[in-house]
């Protein structure tokens, strides 16, 4: 019998990255070769010229912060001038320079990459660690992105599962997926909240599960909210107390912060699980007179707690949106399940529990949570060999919803939106235009994606061109023009003359895309 | 095989009797050559179309008038048939209209032609009234009439015969493809009007379960055609469920339903509405009290709309299109009080 077509889960985290695969009916989380579950989803760039990833360059981050990306999913499918990219310049120690078409790229030891390449290594990484477990090649994957991203973002994710060697059949969403690992295989009838508080997104996505059916009803998020944002907050403090201490203000030393940070977010993960934290962290910083100053430090975690209420507190504001678009309270949930290893802090669960008004489930690990369930819609996207436990289980259906309206500008600068945020996936909308002159021969429309009233508020995700109109009167033309979104959650766009019927040509046009050219390029050279 | 009864009595034409006519065979798989009829009146094109079509595909049966090539198909059949609209004898899209609705209909794959932009042209949307698949404006090119009757041949052929899928869900799929926009949501999803909405959900879910392009990942490799047929299906079910499963939007379809037969949602055109609409207000409180206005007419709400008409006044108290728009409202709940009171 013909081997058949093995299709992992790879969870692409901000922070860290995880792969899984059914077989045999079992989910299996696949450990590196040190038997870690978890890689950090980081590049280092070393000065001999090689290149290494995941845990590997979390070590290379303390000495090297310059030459090392971390948190590249923060600046994937970004335009160059939008504030996220602006944040990231300015707190990230690497380069992050400008490309053609308003593309970010990092800049390390004199060579500039594109953040999908970045990713790509990241997957190409999970695929090595897949492929030595299996003994084997593995071609398809299943990829997972936060629930906001947008279309770019995801066409971005998807052309680096391509640089890795992946043919990724579907990009799926975070919470789905974890909704399906926690879902799966018990005959629920229920409706659950996903609140998935990772390293550097939130999102909170409501779902209704009958049986094998997983309907997502609402989703929301913020992708500038994540447990980096306590590390943030506890270096910030920590220098605060450096400069208590020794009189000397340490801003804008990246080598110090990034070092701050490391040991923050250790702290933060030791207040897990104490009630106290001690460090002591040397030669900080030098005085003028050329001595070696340390930072001792101590924090409790109340008073750790107090300081970050309003970061958790702010994810809140997400899940009432949420809900409300879903028509329902925060009590009327009847499980919650917490992913993202933020969720393991006891000031989020506490607030959690609070809000929801019930204790969150915690049978899943948080950290592998997503990456199971992108494997097992892997699996079932294969249904020919998804036969778990021997017997064949009914295959999970996944009726997924977009996260964000997508419209045209109108003349008036307005945003006309043609699909609504959370409407289920893959739908499509028409809408017709005409041509404002005589004899014109193409029109240009602006896509838009966004919740905002004006159509420059929100993401542009880049100019559809109808052209080689037929000479008219004008007005006489009307172009229907189809936007769909497809189960992958991407735009395709087709347009035709309402009054012949024929197929109208268009041309698609992405900001902060690459062009054809440029993505042949990167194919070529790989990652 | 076609197992159909030819049903009630049927209408003679000119001399050619209904009754006698045979049902244009269905072809059976595999197929190579499909037998094309082509009707059109003047020499020049009609042989110009002939010389397009190449010869390895098509057995090819040409006449100059309706009722020939009405006569032909009748005995021998045809898979495709390319029409004229005017013909002599019995016109293209009279002709077009008898063939869909005979015996083997279903199967035949219908292109009607025009000349380009005449003032009596006809468009593409006409062309579905008489029961054609595809519109081909005259002049045309080679390519162009071939990708017409490529695209009328996949939308007619079944993919019950292709045996790609299990034989009862390939029968129901043909069906509801070809009759999509034929039926309300709630004939969709087979749930009456009074449904609640937990009953419109498993109808979803069975028929996700069932239609959902996800379930059919192998005919997207192996026939992509066939599977664009279930994802449109899909889509048409996905849109039912969500207007149905939105109240105000329900209400608003229901509206539309019994007033004017509307079968698809007209969210587009109040939308739109609501967009030129915006622009009487100068402020953007204004603005969104107007589409709250226009929204709330939308729906039914009269007062309503007025209320929030009269918010947007307060704010812009000198806009005279506001005002306008209130007298407007006024007139229409006047009209209303009038109807109650008589009734």
């Amino acid at each position: 019998m013909a081997e058949p077509e093995r299709v992992i889960g790879i969870d692409l985290g901000t922070t860290n990255s995880c792969v899984a695969i059914v077989m045999n009916g079992a989910v299996h989380v696949i450990p590196d070769e040190m038997g870690a579950k978890i890689q950090a989803s980081m590049v280092s760039f070393l000065a001999d010229g090689s290149v290494v990833v995941g845990n590997e360059a979390r070590h290379e981050q303390i000495v090297d912060p310059l030459n090392t990306i971390y948190s590249a999913k923060r600046l994937i499918g970004r335009h160059y001038s939008s504030r996220e990219i602006k944040t990231a310049s300015q707190s990230f120690p690497y380069k992050i320079v400008k490309g053609k078409n308003n593309v970010p790229l990092v800049e390390v030891r004199g060579e500039r990459y594109g953040l999908p390449e970045i990713s790509g290594m990241v997957l190409r990484r999970m695929k090595d660690i897949a492929e030595r477990y299996l003994g084997g090649t593995v071609t398809k994957a299943v990829v997972t992105v936060p629930a906001n991203f947008s279309d770019t973002q995801r066409q971005m994710t998807k052309l680096a599962g391509q640089l890795a060697g992946l043919d990724v059949i579907r990009v799926i969403n975070e919470p789905t997926a974890a909704a399906l690992a926690y879902g799966y295989g018990r005959g629920l009838k229920a409706t659950i909240a996903i609140y998935d508080f990772g390293g550097g997104t939130f999102d909170i996505t409501v779902l209704q599960i009958r049986d094998q059916v997983f309907e997502v009803v609402s989703t929301a998020g913020d992708t500038y909210l994540g447990g980096d944002d306590f590390d943030t907050r506890l270096a910030r403090y920590m220098l605060h107390a450096f400069k208590h201490q020794h009189g000397l203000a340490l801003e804008g030393d990246a080598f110090a912060f990034s070092r701050l940070k490391h040991v923050a977010e250790k702290v933060k993960c030791e207040l897990s699980s104490k009630s106290r934290a001690v460090v002591n962290i040397s030669e900080l910083g030098v005085d003028e007179k050329g001595n070696h100053l340390d930072l001792k430090f101590q924090i409790d975690r109340d008073d750790f707690s107090e300081r970050c209420q309003d970061i958790v507190q702010r994810t809140f504001l997400v899940c009432d949106d949420a809900l409300s678009q879903a028509g329902m309270r925060a009590d009327s949930v009847d499980g919650v399940v917490l992913v993202g290893g933020t969720t393991r802090m006891p000031l989020v669960r506490h607030m959690v529990t609070e809000y929801f008004g019930r204790e969150a489930s915690t049978d899943i690990n948080p950290d592998e949570v997503v990456a199971i369930g992108a494997a097992i819609q892997g699996a079932a996207l294969e249904q020919d060999h998804f036969a778990p436990g021997g017997s064949r289980r009914p295959a999970p259906l996944l009726l997924d919803v977009t996260p964000m309206s997508l419209g045209v500008q109108t003349v008036s600068g307005y945003y006309d939106v043609l699909i609504h945020r959370n409407t289920s996936i893959p739908c499509e909308n028409s809408r017709t235009f005409t041509t404002g002159i005589e004899d014109q021969t193409s029109v240009r429309l602006q896509v838009y994606q966004g919740e905002s009233r004006v159509a420059a508020e929100n993401i542009k995700l880049g100019e559809v061109e109808l052209y080689g109109l037929r000479a008219a009167p004008r007005g006489q033309v009307e172009i229907e023009v189809t936007f769909e979104i497809d189960t992958d959650g991407l735009l395709i766009v087709s347009a035709k003359d309402r009054e012949t019927g024929v197929a109208q040509a268009a041309h698609i046009e992405v900001s902060a895309g690459y062009t054809a050219e440029e993505i042949a390029l990167m194919l070529e050279r790989g990652v | 095989m076609e197992t159909k009864k030819p049903t009630g009595t049927l209408p003679t034409l000119g001399k050619v009797a209904l009754k006698k006519i045979a049902a244009p065979a269905v072809t059976s798989a595999p197929v190579l050559v499909r037998r094309v009829v082509v009707a059109e009146a003047d020499d020049i094109v009609r042989n110009a179309l002939l010389a397009s079509l190449p010869r390895d595909r098509f057995q090819i049966f040409a006449f100059a008038d309706g009722d020939a090539a009405f006569e032909h198909i009748g005995q021998s059949g045809a898979d495709v048939v390319v029409l004229a609209k005017e013909l002599p004898g019995v016109k293209g899209t009279v002709l077009s209209e008898l063939l869909r609705n005979g015996r083997s209909g279903k199967a035949l794959a219908i292109v009607l032609m025009s000349p380009e932009y005449a003032v009596t042209a006809l468009g593409a949307r006409d062309c579905a009234a008489f029961g054609a698949d595809e519109f081909l404006p005259l002049p045309t090119t080679p390519d162009a009439l071939l990708e017409r009757i490529d695209h009328a041949l996949v939308r007619r052929e079944p993919i019950e015969r292709l045996k790609a899928l299990p034989a009862q869900l390939a029968r129901q799929l043909d069906e509801l493809f070809l009759t999509l926009d034929g039926l309300s949501y709630y004939e969709l999803l087979e749930v009456g009007l009074e449904a609640e909405s937990d009953e419109i959900q498993l109808a979803f879910h069975t028929r996700s379960l069932a239609y959902h392009p996800d379930r059919h990942q192998k005919l997207r490799r192996t026939l992509p055609h066939a599977w664009e047929k279930v994802s449109t299906v899909f889509k048409r079910f996905n849109e039912a469920y969500q207007v149905l499963s939105t109240p105000a939007d329900r209400q608003a379809y229901n509206l539309g339903l019994r007033r004017r037969k509307a079968l698809r949602f007209e969210s587009e055109q109040v939308r739109r509405g609501a967009d030129r609409d915006l622009d009487i207000a100068g402020t953007s409180d204004g603005r969104d009290l107007v589409l709250r206005a226009v929204e709330s007419r939308a729906l039914g709400d009269l007062d309503g709309s007025r209320e929030a008409l009269m918010e947007a006044l307060k704010l812009e108290p000198s806009n005279t299109r506001i005002s306008d728009q209130i007298d407007a409202i006024d007139k229409l709940l006047m009209i209303v009080k009038l109807q109650e009171r008589q009734a």
